[in-house]
């Protein structure tokens, strides 16, 4: 075949919420994951680091920049995390929260108290090592992906083991360090299989459909891809880590566009700049894509900031959204599919 | 016997080069290098294969925070990654050089990123060129912002840049002139950053708002450049940065500058750098080898070392365990000995903070000055620090290398219980052929027969093992390098 | 009666910037309620104080000190041409050397006037890891605690028994031999040194009773160490506690009153233990922080200003305000940062002549306007 696929969709930036927040508050510190409630507020889950713990928690945000306060945050209670690394709504609201540290995956109800936690550390059947991604599949059973174990594991919503699929290593269906998760309207699962460099799509009962991507920074090619999401025509995001961008795809595989960002002043933003005369002056000259003497991807992005700069997770918000979430700008941008 | 003596003869003097040139040596290293022998080892030091640390996808994706490099902790524990999972240890040596000389603090310039640039850059040029070198240095961002050369204009000059170029990185006092520092300054106009008024900006504000640090990106700003005539070390022209940096570097003050920081920081404690334009080099005729070496190879920092190593002033007596080490080599000598980080953890954070707490803080000097290394390493606070630190690190017999220096000791006495003698030998050679005095041999002899029996094989001789590595990485032997 | 000690002075040192409008509020003015138009101490929270300024709601237990004349309220302080950085503006503070980098820190300066031969490595001790810049100066010995209940060498030997064999073994092994040398001598002496430190220290907990219940944080827990190691009878002068966390970019109102909750209550254990030990005449407290923050507010927090508010805390210590409040307006704003007023180098010579006695000119270089806050002549 040569006639050339027609390009179905793009990516049309529009908005940009986020603030980096090292103390907590409105803002976000190194978030790693988000989900999107059915009433369409935003929970957005933010790791931070070691120097500024304070950070810790899970933000509840909206598409308009409301915001709705935080809860959780570092410590090894009830309710607390270490190590978050993903997040997933059910459909009765309760959120799930997976901390790779304590191995453990945390319940909170729709109005964010904590409800129970559960998990056993270990590479037997019902235990894991390092949950890293979340997702419901089809039935309403909570996916995780059980990464250092390379596997997926499959629990009902109150921690009752089903079952699981995938094992170490390079061939179909099998993974090496994988992160995020997702599952499409049509029951179908998609993983992000990091250290592959490729994305993997499973039936709903963990067969393996097929796998695509290869390591590169070419069209369809990855570096570490951590997030894939579906829309409800089929085509897929992904979130392209280490090469700062994001790729789309129709639900053959073919290649439709790629997006590296360009984030504008959110209104949190927007409100600190004003609150500081002397960087809103300095800022009127600012040109945000300076000639640069680098190519790497990461470097590049250090220093272009309305480019993604680690975007971790991307998930679809109503029929025609999609957000990406950049760990290291503290921000996530909205894009309108078109 | 004899053999055995000349062995040990040779396995200490590459022990003595592992200890400069790295971070002491595990008993694998020594082994391999053993192998090598004293010029086998030279040459793989200066021919390098890949350096395999832990990798940076590892890293970020489990410290979110090593993502942007931005505050302490997160930098300085990046660079502790790499520091201890090097295989090439010798080119984080010379990072940590140059970290000295051309002391560039995160304390000012607020992002990490751009300090982690600057060790990537001495990683890269370190051992070439000194011309190569500080054209780079001139460039980095880090550099510029520290030393405030965005603000030398060609109508208004800063002279900062201009000066430490000539007293603390390259020259020293007493070798050049005040108009010299003016001249040197006014041909680095221009060297900026892309966006200046706004990065300055928030450095200045110390904030990571809106969105986080914007890494920084040379300019060069040519409307800002003053081509004006210059004289400059009694040369004239329109001399630009390049070409000052020509002249500084056929400067006979320069290569003896350089090398008596080399000396210092491979060799032997020298006086602190204060004093140098007073009092002499301890060692004339070291420095004099590292200066025909420059001359001989294109100013080749490399070709200086090289020609230090296979020197006999070098490997003598008296140059063993003559420079006390610092904070970083106790901390990353003691973890690559245990055989930490082989995944990311948390611990990473402690031995960066425990560096600073000895009085180190990676990336984040006090002064332009640098450290001055020597006894001012040692005060009461940071010896607390440097003998918990070290025996901690080393007190759990189920790491990796703690595990491998029992397994030797096993090994080597397979019949079981060893003599006090015989284990307290041993294990000085496995750390590293610490060598130590009769009052510290007699003073761990002491603590062995204490322990009773010590079965190698066994849970209980481990432990004993353990214990008394723990006394030994809290010596005052194992302060020297 | 406890008999009369010599007089010491504690730090607690408040690290990110707290920020001085909420802090010391002046709730009343206008121009407050405009400028902090999303983050504000209102009527309803302000712990109301007098002068037309309140304080911060976490400051209920700093009120009661305040009440009982303890609390002398330092307005305006700072430094000439401020600067914004944590780093470079605290390294300030810590070596009282505004225009270049300072080598020394000031009470490291202050310990060698005290004991200028060393002889007592536990002159100045401070409460957490590592060595604050304002203690640093060479050949002065410091104790860095960072808990006071298992202070000393060789913390990671595992068993009690076996640590106190490695013990003994280390202090044989540090003992310098004939004709060592000079470095092996100096580290003889500077481990021997240590190990004696931490045993001078390991026995103020052993010595102390007490029936005050000090609350479960940080500085609470450092405050409650500075009470033991006083309460010894140690000839400690000079302690250091922090207290961090005070960046309140954003979400400041509910941090900033949790953090002086943790002060003030913590400070207010610390008072009742000096009172049922009769020990607190010989103590004087200063609280200092890095700088205050913007005057404008971001929406959820301030962000790194200038001109803030120290306080010095004591039974010596005559209570009240001193120097001014700097105005609001925003035409005497210095790049939208308050104008301080008072040089901290000031208060520094007033807590070091005035209550330590000793020479402040050459560790603050030069004469500075003190503000004297020490009730009669001490």
């Amino acid at each position: 075949m040569t006639t050339e696929i027609r390009k179905q969709r793009q990516l049309k930036y529009i908005d940009t919420n986020g603030f980096g927040a090292a103390q907590g508050g409105r803002g976000y510190h190194f978030p790693v994951d988000f989900a999107v409630r059915k009433d369409g507020l935003i929970f957005v889950l933010s790791r931070s680091g070691q120097g500024s713990l304070a950070g810790t928690g899970i933000s509840v945000t909206d598409i308009d920049h409301n915001w709705h306060g935080e809860f959780s945050g570092y410590g090894t209670g009830d309710g607390e995390m270490q190590w978050g690394t993903a997040i997933a709504i059910d459909s009765s609201d309760r959120l799930f929260l997976a901390d790779e540290k304590m191995q453990r995956i945390t319940i909170f109800d729709s109005e964010n108290n904590y409800v129970s936690h559960w998990g056993t550390a270990g590479s037997g059947p019902n235990e894991f090592d390092g949950p890293s991604g979340l997702a419901f599949d089809a039935n309403g059973n909570l996916l995780v992906v059980d990464h250092k174990n390379h596997r997926i594991q499959r629990y009902t919503v109150d921690g009752e083991y089903i079952d699981s699929f995938g094992s170490e290593g390079s061939a179909k269906g099998q993974f090496n360090y994988p992160w995020g998760i997702t599952t499409a309207s049509d029951g179908r699962i998609y993983v992000a299989d990091w250290r592959n460099d490729r994305i993997q799509r499973f039936e709903e009962d963990g067969v393996f459909i097929d796998a695509h991507g290869e390591s590169g920074d070419g069209d369809g090619q990855f570096n570490r891809p951590s997030s894939v999401a579906v829309d409800d025509d089929g085509f897929i995001y992904v979130a392209d880590w280490q090469n700062q961008r994001v790729q789309v795809f129709d639900k053959d595989w073919n290649f439709q566009t790629i997006v590296l960002g360009e984030a504008g002043l959110s209104p949190w933003a927007a409100d600190y700049i004003n609150a500081n005369k002397d960087e809103k002056i300095a800022r009127e000259v600012f040109n945000p894509y300076p000639k640069l003497d680098v190519d790497e991807p990461y470097e590049v992005s250090a220093r272009t900031e309305p480019y993604f700069w680690v975007p971790v997770a991307v998930t679809t918000y109503g029929d025609d959204r999609l957000l990406v979430l950049e760990t290291a700008r503290h921000r996530f941008q909205i894009f309108e599919i078109v | 016997m004899a053999t055995a003596t000349n062995i040990g003869t040779e396995l200490d003097l590459i022990a003595h080069l592992l200890r400069r040139t790295g971070f002491g040596s595990t008993p694998g290293e020594l082994e391999e290098a053993g192998e090598l022998g004293y010029e086998g080892t030279l040459d793989q030091l200066f021919n390098p294969g890949d350096a395999d640390p832990l990798p940076v996808d590892l890293i970020r994706r489990y410290h979110a925070d090593h993502n942007d490099l931005r505050i302490p902790p997160s930098s300085g524990s990046f660079w502790m990654y790499r520091l201890v999972t090097t295989k090439t240890p010798f080119e984080e040596k010379i990072a940590l050089f140059w970290h000295r000389v051309f002391a560039t603090g995160q304390t000012k310039v607020i992002q990490g990123k751009v300090m982690i640039s600057q060790i990537d850059m001495f990683r890269k040029y370190g051992l070439g060129s000194f011309r190569e070198l500080l054209i780079q240095l001139s460039k980095d961002p880090a550099m510029i912002l520290w030393l405030d050369n965005q603000d030398n204009h060609k109508d208004n000059i800063n002279e900062n840049y201009g000066r430490e170029i000539l007293e603390l990185f390259a020259m020293g006092v007493g070798n050049y002139t005040e108009d010299d520092v003016k001249e040197c300054a006014r041909a680095f106009t221009g060297w900026t950053i892309a966006n200046m008024p706004y990065m300055s900006t928030k450095m200045r504000n110390n904030t990571l708002r809106p969105y986080g640090y914007i890494a920084w990106q040379f300019e060069y700003d040519e409307s800002d450049h003053d081509d004006g005539e210059k004289t400059f070390l009694g040369e004239t022209g329109n001399f630009t940065g390049e070409d000052v940096i020509d002249i500084i570097c056929k400067n006979p003050a320069t290569p003896q500058f350089i090398a008596r920081h080399l000396y210092h920081h491979f060799v032997a404690d020298e006086l602190p750098v204060p004093q140098w334009p007073f009092e002499g080099p301890k060692d004339p005729e070291a420095i004099q080898l590292m200066v025909d070496a420059y001359f001989a190879n294109d100013y080749s920092i490399g070709a200086m070392l090289r020609a230090m190593f296979e020197s006999d002033i070098f490997k003598s007596e008296t140059k063993r365990f003559a420079r006390i080490k610092s904070p970083a080599e106790v901390v990353v000598g003691t973890l690559r000995l245990a055989g930490d980080f082989d995944w990311p953890t948390d611990d990473v954070y402690k031995a960066t903070a425990a560096c600073n707490y000895m009085g180190q803080q990676l990336l984040g000097p006090t002064s332009v000055e640098g450290w001055m290394g020597g006894d001012d390493w040692i005060s009461t606070g940071s010896m607390v620090q440097r003998i918990n630190f070290a025996s901690d690190t080393i007190g759990d017999p189920d790491k990796r290398g703690v595990k491998a220096i029992v397994s030797r000791i096993a090994d080597r006495h397979p019949s079981g219980n060893v003599e006090p003698e015989a284990l307290v030998e041993d294990c000085l050679g496995l750390v590293g052929r610490l060598r130590v005095e009769d009052g510290t041999l007699n003073g761990l002899l002491a603590f062995v027969r204490e322990q009773g029996d010590v079965d190698p094989s066994t849970e209980d001789g481990a432990g004993k093992i353990t214990s008394l590595l723990q006394l030994i990485v809290s010596t005052r032997e194992y302060q020297l390098a | 009666m406890a008999e009369q000690r010599e007089k010491v002075l504690v730090i607690v040192q408040l690290s990110g910037g707290n920020d001085y409008l909420n802090c010391v509020v002046p709730w009343e003015d206008p121009m407050y309620q405009d400028v902090r138009s999303g983050v504000r101490i209102t009527e309803e929270d302000v712990i109301p104080l007098d002068n037309g300024l309140g304080l911060n709601p976490g400051m209920g237990a700093f009120k009661e000190l305040y009440d009982q004349d303890r609390v002398a309220i330092i307005h305006g302080i700072g430094y000439p041409t401020p600067s914004r950085s944590h780093f470079r503006s605290m390294d300030i503070w810590h070596t009282a050397t505004p225009d270049r980098v300072g080598d020394e820190g000031w009470l490291g300066q202050a310990v060698r006037q005290l004991d200028p031969t060393g002889s007592n490595v536990v002159t100045a001790v401070n409460f957490g890891n590592g060595l604050p810049r304002a203690l640093a100066a060479p050949g002065v010995p410091v104790a860095s605690v960072g808990n006071l209940d298992d202070y000393g060498l060789l913390t990671g030997m595992s068993g009690a028994e076996q640590r106190e064999k490695a013990l003994t073994a280390f202090s044989r092994i540090y003992t310098p031999g004939v004709g060592s040398g000079m470095v092996m001598d100096y580290l003889g002496k500077t481990g021997l040194d240590a190990l004696k430190g931490a045993d001078i220290l390991k026995q103020a907990p052993k010595m102390y009773e007490s029936t005050v219940e000090y609350p479960d944080n940080p500085i609470a827990k450092a405050l409650k160490g500075v009470a033991q190691v006083h309460f010894a009878d140690l000839g400690t002068r000079v302690f250091y506690t922090t207290s961090g966390g005070w960046d309140t970019h954003t979400n400041e109102l509910s941090l900033q009153r949790g953090l002086w909750e943790e002060v003030s209550t913590g400070l207010r254990a610390f008072y009742q233990d000096l009172e049922e030990h009769d020990l607190g005449p010989e103590v004087t407290i200063l609280v200092f922080s890095e700088f205050g923050r913007r005057v404008k507010d971001n929406g959820n927090g301030t962000d790194h200003g200038s001109g803030g508010v120290s306080f010095v805390i004591g039974d010596s210590v005559k209570g009240g305000h001193y120097s001014e409040y700097p105005s609001l307006d925003v035409g005497r704003l210095m790049e939208g940062d308050l104008q301080y007023n008072f040089d901290f180098r000031g208060l520094y010579t007033d807590l070091l002549e005035d209550w330590l006695g000793l020479d402040a000119q050459e560790i603050v270089g030069g004469n500075f306007e003190k503000i004297s806050p020490f009730a009669v002549a001490v």
